[in-house]
């Protein structure tokens, strides 16, 4: 049997390294193609609805095949703010949401804080009962919901849109699901140098589920700024219209510019879209936080 | 600065609330008891350990010192003052928890000054009492730091301070030192000791270490099952333990049991061990008569520093009654009777050396000076002579687990 020399051993470890690293960037790319190639699939509705925001109607309505505005033009957005009071409604939902988002982060996070650390009787009963609110569905009450608020006289007003969503048993039950993994004893200390449950929420609690709270205000704007139906029903007149509807009147108004309908779509989505830009980090954190820490 | 009594403090659960794996516990209609009839006195400026096993009620019954828990029946003074259902915060108590609490989004200062802040203390008088604790605890390094960014050890000095700013009047701690490593907890439990001195007030200290329980308290108060086993000081508990399972809980090695019978002639009392015969002292036996202890089976418990090992060659001639001759090592034994066992392992520990052996159908532990280890020169397997001296005697009744060598006015 022939001995290798140095060179040899050398030369042979080389190709094994080379031929493992050149496996693992073959990896690496094929998943990083096939992740571009879903993507792009994903967002080419909404990709081609901002390409078609800049295209003049003639171009959208022609035989061939227009991915990309030709003569791309401002003028759908023009029109579109001209149409309709497209601010105003922009306006209104940022109050209605931001309200809602506001209200609903008070309320959860205390009604959650006695839920998990609170002793008192029928708290398992309480909490099943608002667990079982979640199994209704909201078209379910509207209709009872909208006599109540036009008996108070509430109708087309901000407080109709905001009140009624002013807490939910969904915010309630994530919050409690956060509260559930806040160590007990950082309570009890707190209690023992004297702290009222008030300022244990503001000084401590709160403060330390920061991610917990970005989470669910995340998630509330955007519910809210994507309402529909009730916006609907308890509004008429365009001064408290939120962006949703507004977005619709433009489609009765001029039927038939789609373009137009698609600028205003786009102008609307930007808020949310970058919401969500800004909280993706807090919001994936908080939504996995229970699962991954355990 | 104050005194604390327990009066016949019970706590009970409801059974469907009843923790897992605490099957031991008593349960009863009402519920599982967690703590049975606790009765205790501590002393202005006392350091009372509360030690047993995990389980055993002694975390619960700190707690409800606190206020943390609700008292089910007895009750409780803090200064003469009833405090059952005085909230926590009222009771001017602080108390240091085994995770340290610490809240993670303020520096070690705001830690400390929190509690002094809630009680609407002046500004000059919070920095003078942080920057006092902070200098005892050697952490004034430390006060611009997250406890995010401080070791194990230093967040427990943190979680004292925080304790100690408020000047309470108990200190409660909650096993404050079970998370730290073997190294630290010594350090720590030195400086514990010292800051006791410095203090001047009432300590009340959980832990499931004897050696912490052994080395701080004042008094020891040693539970099981939600029962006081024995209340004493550490040399009370150590010399005298009431019953088997104080015995075997205080001491490390644990004590060796043997079973045996219990022989009386006239006044004089003797055990005998494997047809081996150990004479009682005549303070034992005076114990015995005053009790009118009747001759019957017992278990005698001689702790492993007690045993002394002996040259084997004149056993193996003539068994177990052989004059087994002490070693030079040892104080002269001569007329010692011997028991004959096996040795197993030895565990190096430095100065001592554990020798772990078979004997009367059991595992018994000897720890021997590392020095006469040396010079006997046993390997593992061989056979060896044991003998322990009469006054250094255990004896608990067979039936009951109780001492019998206790006066009865000190049970």
């Amino acid at each position: 049997m022939s001995t290798l020399t140095k060179e040899e051993i050398d030369h042979l470890k080389n190709t094994a390294n080379a031929k493992a690293l050149q496996r693992r960037r073959l990896k690496t790319s094929a998943l990083l193609i096939t992740n571009v190639i879903f993507a792009f699939l994903i967002l080419l509705p909404l990709l081609y609805a901002v390409s078609i925001a800049f295209m003049p109607s003639g171009e959208l309505f022609s035989t061939e095949m227009n991915l990309l505005p030709k003569h791309p033009t401002l003028t759908n957005f023009r029109d579109a703010l001209q149409k309709v009071p497209l601010f105003r409604f922009v306006l209104n939902s940022f109050i209605v949401a931001g309200l809602i988002t506001i209200g609903q982060i008070i309320s959860c996070s205390l009604a959650a804080f006695s839920f998990s650390f609170l002793n008192f009787k029928g708290k398992e009963v309480l909490f099943m009962l608002l667990m079982a609110t979640m199994m209704i569905p909201g078209e379910a009450t509207i209709i009872s919901n909208y006599l109540t608020v036009s008996g108070w006289g509430w109708l087309d007003s901000y407080h109709v849109l905001i009140i009624p969503y002013l807490t939910s048993a969904m915010g309630i039950f994530l919050f409690r699901q956060f509260y559930k993994s806040f160590p007990i004893s950082l309570y009890e200390s707190a209690m023992i140098d004297g702290c009222s449950n008030i300022r244990f929420i503001f000084r401590i609690l709160l403060p330390l589920t920061k991610s917990a709270i970005g989470a669910m205000a995340v998630y509330t704007f955007i519910n809210a700024w994507n309402m529909y139906m009730w916006p609907l029903l308890v509004t008429g007149s365009q001064q408290m219209r939120t962006v949703q509807i507004g977005i619709s009147m433009l489609n009765s108004v001029d039927a038939q510019s789609m373009t137009l309908m698609i600028a205003g779509v786009v102008i609307i989505i930007l808020p949310s879209i970058s919401i969500f830009i800004i909280g993706q980090k807090q919001l994936i954190r908080g939504m996995f936080s229970g699962a991954v820490k355990g | 600065m104050a005194s604390v009594t327990l009066k016949h403090i019970e706590k009970i659960y409801p059974a469907q609330d009843k923790p897992d794996g605490k099957q031991n516990l008593r349960i009863s209609e009402e519920g599982v008891h967690a703590v049975e009839d606790f009765n205790l006195e501590i002393k202005d400026q006392e350091f009372i350990v509360l030690v047993g096993p995990s389980g055993c009620g002694k975390s619960t019954t700190l707690r409800m010192i606190a206020g943390l828990e609700s008292i089910s029946r007895g009750d409780l003074y803090i200064d003469g003052t009833l405090m059952n259902n005085v909230p926590p915060k009222e009771r001017d108590i602080s108390m240091v928890f085994q995770n340290y609490a610490l809240y993670p989004h303020m520096t070690v200062q705001e830690n400390m000054e929190f509690p002094l802040k809630l009680r609407k203390t002046p500004k000059e008088e919070i920095r003078r009492r942080v920057q006092e604790a902070a200098e005892m605890l050697e952490i004034k390094d430390l006060l611009k730091r997250k406890p995010g960014a401080l070791s194990g050890g230093q967040r427990q000095r943190v979680a004292i301070g925080r304790a100690i700013v408020r000047h309470p009047k108990v200190l409660l701690m909650d096993e404050p030192l079970s998370n730290l490593d073997a190294k630290l907890r010594n350090q720590m439990r030195a400086e514990i000791i010292q800051l006791r001195k410095q203090l001047k007030t009432t300590f009340i200290y959980v832990t499931h270490d004897q050696t912490e329980a052994m080395t701080l308290g004042d008094r020891i108060v040693i539970m099981k099952d939600g029962v006081i086993q024995q209340i004493g000081t550490p040399e009370e508990v150590y010399d005298h333990p009431t019953n088997l399972f104080v015995a075997g809980f205080i001491g490390v090695p644990k004590m060796n049991f043997f079973k045996g019978t219990l022989l009386k002639t006239g006044t004089e009392y003797k055990v005998e061990i494997e047809d081996v015969i150990f004479p009682l002292p005549k303070d034992a036996c005076k114990t015995l008569v005053s009790s009118g202890t009747l001759v019957q089976d017992v278990i005698i418990g001689v702790r492993p520093e007690n045993i002394l090992l002996m040259q084997t060659e004149s056993l193996t001639q003539s068994g177990s009654t052989a004059k087994a001759q002490p070693l030079p090592t040892q104080p002269a034994n001569a007329g010692l009777r011997a028991l004959p066992g096996t040795a197993d392992v030895s565990e190096l520990m430095g100065a001592t050396v554990q020798l772990h052996f078979t004997a009367c159908d059991g595992d018994r532990t000897a720890v021997i000076p590392a020095l006469q280890w040396e010079s006997m020169q046993l390997q593992p397997g061989q056979p060896l002579a044991f003998s322990f001296r009469g006054s250094d005697i255990h004896l608990f009744s067979e039936t009951s687990g109780k001492s019998l060598l206790r006066e009865p006015e000190k049970v």
